[in-house]
């Protein structure tokens, strides 16, 4: 039960952050599929050859969407069966139990229809309604006390609107990158006319619904914040902002994609191309944009939380600049570890006094940490800008400092485990945290060899290149998607603030380094500025972190 | 077992990690009793409002006393869609926590405690 208690937010947070995305791409996808590509694939070779792997893809989308739901609905029942006695009974007709059952019930049609027949007409657009109006029930719009209908339609018009422009990106790439959308036609390649048609299209409809969800999102961020205080002294406000800044990105890679569409030469392949691989940033900002949006439903809205806020003098007093603390307490005057049950009976009875209890030699001990992870991160992005030189090839090894992270992991971590603590190595690995930092150091240690072995051209396969953007974009979204300080203490708010700001760069550092791997000429040039840019920021964000 | 959770949380994520999730929706933002009250008598009228809809059916309030002893209250109507009303009555004089877990209209569930004590002469 306490396990339940503990890991239940988690994993609602999670599932809401999958049904989110499944949703959208399912959505965008069907859109893409029925509404934007011409229906001509008997006259079009290459949208009949790219099709079995759209349908492939809404497929899963579908899958994936009605499975979290079965989980979702799942893990709400077995928390309200478990903790307040109800049964099954007593659910059926709860909101969150008939929005599953009808979206279980949508996926499930879908997915036998299309079995029999290509979503390629209009009528399949009917499957939009349920699926939207399942989340729109949902959403924080439903639970609202006043103007609850003109929300949720702001809200249903903001969710549709992100499911056309980001879910319907992934079916306009395989559309872009598929190899057979051209024939040769006296030496020059030409792209198919449904293909270009398709493109300009989606364009058009990503422009139109990118100014919806501008401004129903600023409407509804209006209504959810109604002041500034709310904006930067809440959770919501945080992660709002968080998603607002890489909205901006969104929109500025958009806006790029809109050029090249609208004044590139689409009947040349290559040109389809390199809007396909530009297209591949925006899918990642993109759905971690949606992510952050899960983060947000579990979140209430800044307005109704009056008490705590943070202020402007509080902010700034903890964001002005010290010189980093490189002293550390001995670890003996930690204060004694509590045996693993005990600490998790105390989280699961009260979250926040149990996190109190962290005090100054604790902070002192973990803002050495940070202090010397900011170390790590900032010398490894100043060694990746110096490494752009012929002279200072050297400096190429960059990823190697990210082994000496690990190893300071290794040793800090866990400082009641071995070698500081009285625990042994093997005994460590029964604690379910201790076995948590060990993965994490395997990970370091995997992402150090395949980055190392990439910049020093030891390693060539493109893919492998791929890895470190891919995780640092992962990670990134994953420290955003996470849900925030409970109650909205104040010390918690100002330690989410550096996450954020770390997840943000390290968001915008992963798809920087995949546009410079990925992109076009003048893309790279630019892009290989903006990670270790990133990485320098990561880490002068963790060598200014404080808890006090 | 709490020496690292905020300095690890951020590069952990950063390569793949879990996260520590805290998770809140409704939230209470009135109470009577209001949060360490006296009440000055054996029978309490508690009314506990939230920021949003709540689905009232499925929710509960348990009181537990001074001696750990819990038991479920039994809820009453109320005309408002985010409050929450019951009665305790013949409390013996001491410290009470009423528990509380609803359901908000949007799925979400939150938790919380509210205590008080009873002071009659």
């Amino acid at each position: 039960m306490i396990w339940f208690l503990r890991d239940y937010p988690l994993a609602a947070v999670l599932l809401r952050a999958a049904t989110l995305a499944f949703n959208s791409l399912l959505i965008g996808g069907i859109v893409f599929c029925s509404a934007l590509v011409p229906r001509s694939p008997s006259s079009s070779v290459p949208i009949g050859k790219v099709f079995p792997h759209a349908l492939r893809l809404l497929k899963i989308a579908a899958f994936g969407l009605g499975a979290t739901q079965i989980l979702f609905v799942a893990l709400d029942s077995a928390m309200l069966m478990s903790t307040g006695g109800l049964h099954l009974v007593d659910l059926v007709t709860a909101n969150y139990f008939l929005a599953g059952v009808l979206v279980v019930f949508a996926t499930s049609t879908f997915l036998i229809l299309s079995r029999s027949c290509l979503p390629r007409r209009p009528r399949w657009l009917l499957f939009v309604i349920p699926l939207l109006s399942a989340t729109v029930w949902t959403s924080h719009a439903a639970s609202r006390l006043e103007d609850q209908v003109s929300l949720m339609v702001l809200t249903g018009l903001h969710q549709l609107a992100a499911a056309v422009w980001i879910g319907g990106m992934p079916y306009l790439w395989l559309l872009l990158v598929s190899q057979g959308n051209f024939d040769v036609t006296g030496g020059e390649a030409i792209a198919d006319d449904a293909v270009v048609q398709a493109v300009r299209r989606y364009s058009t409809t990503a422009l139109v619904s990118a100014v919806v969800l501008v401004a129903a999102g600023l409407t509804l961020a209006t209504v959810y914040t109604e002041s500034w205080s709310a904006v930067y002294g809440t959770a919501y406000g945080v992660v709002l902002i968080a998603k607002s800044t890489m909205l901006a990105g969104l929109l500025l890679l958009g806006a790029g994609n809109f050029l090249l569409i609208r004044k590139g030469r689409l009947h040349l392949p290559p040109a389809l191309l390199r809007i396909g691989r530009f297209s591949e940033a925006e899918i990642g900002i993109g759905f971690t944009i949606i992510l952050a949006a899960a983060s947000l439903t579990g979140q209430p809205p800044g307005v109704d939380l009056v008490q705590n806020r943070l202020t402007l003098p509080e902010i700034t007093a903890r964001m002005t600049p010290h010189w980093p603390r490189f002293h550390t307490p001995p670890v003996r005057a930690l204060p004694a570890v509590d045996p693993m049950g005990l600490a998790i009976r105390q989280y699961a009875l009260s979250p926040d006094d149990a996190r109190s209890a962290n005090n100054r030699i604790e902070q002192a001990w973990s803002e050495y940490n940070h202090h010397w992870a900011g170390i790590v991160v900032l010398i490894a992005g100043l060694l990746a800008i110096l490494g752009r030189w012929d002279r200072a090839s050297w400096a190429r090894h960059w990823p190697l400092a990210f082994l000496g992270l690990a190893i300071f992991l290794f040793l800090r971590a866990d400082p009641e485990a071995w070698p500081l603590g009285p625990r042994g190595f093997w005994a460590s690995f029964y604690n379910p945290e201790d076995l948590e930092h060990r993965l994490y150091i395997l990970l370091i240690v995997s992402f150090v060899a395949f980055e190392w072995s990439v910049q020093t051209h030891r390693l060539q396969s493109p893919k492998a290149s791929l890895v470190f953007p891919a995780v640092c974009a992962l990670g990134g979204a994953l420290l955003l998607t996470h849900n925030h300080s409970l109650g909205n203490v104040k010390e918690e708010l100002l330690t989410e603030m550096s996450h954020t700001a770390i997840a943000l760069c390290a968001v915008f550092a992963g798809w920087s380094r995949w546009l410079e791997l990925r992109g076009s000429e003048r893309g790279k040039r630019i892009a290989a500025w903006i990670w270790p840019i990133c990485l320098i920021c990561i880490g002068m964000v963790l060598l200014n972190y404080r808890e006090s | 077992m709490t020496h690292l959770p905020r300095w690890t949380a951020p590069l952990a994520l950063l390569l793949l990690g879990g996260s520590p999730a805290a998770f809140a929706h409704a939230i209470l933002i009135r109470s009577t009793p209001a949060d360490h009250a006296i009440v000055q008598s054996h029978q309490v009228n508690m009314a506990l409002e939230y920021n949003s809809r709540i689905e009232a059916t499925r929710c509960t309030l348990t009181l537990t006393n001074l001696a750990g002893k819990t038991f479920p209250l039994q809820m009453e109507r109320s005309a408002m869609p985010s409050e929450l009303k019951a009665v305790a009555g013949n409390l013996a004089n001491g410290n009470y926590q009423i528990h509380w877990q609803v359901l908000a209209s949007d799925g979400h569930i939150t938790r919380g405690d509210v205590a008080f004590t009873v002071a009659a002469q």
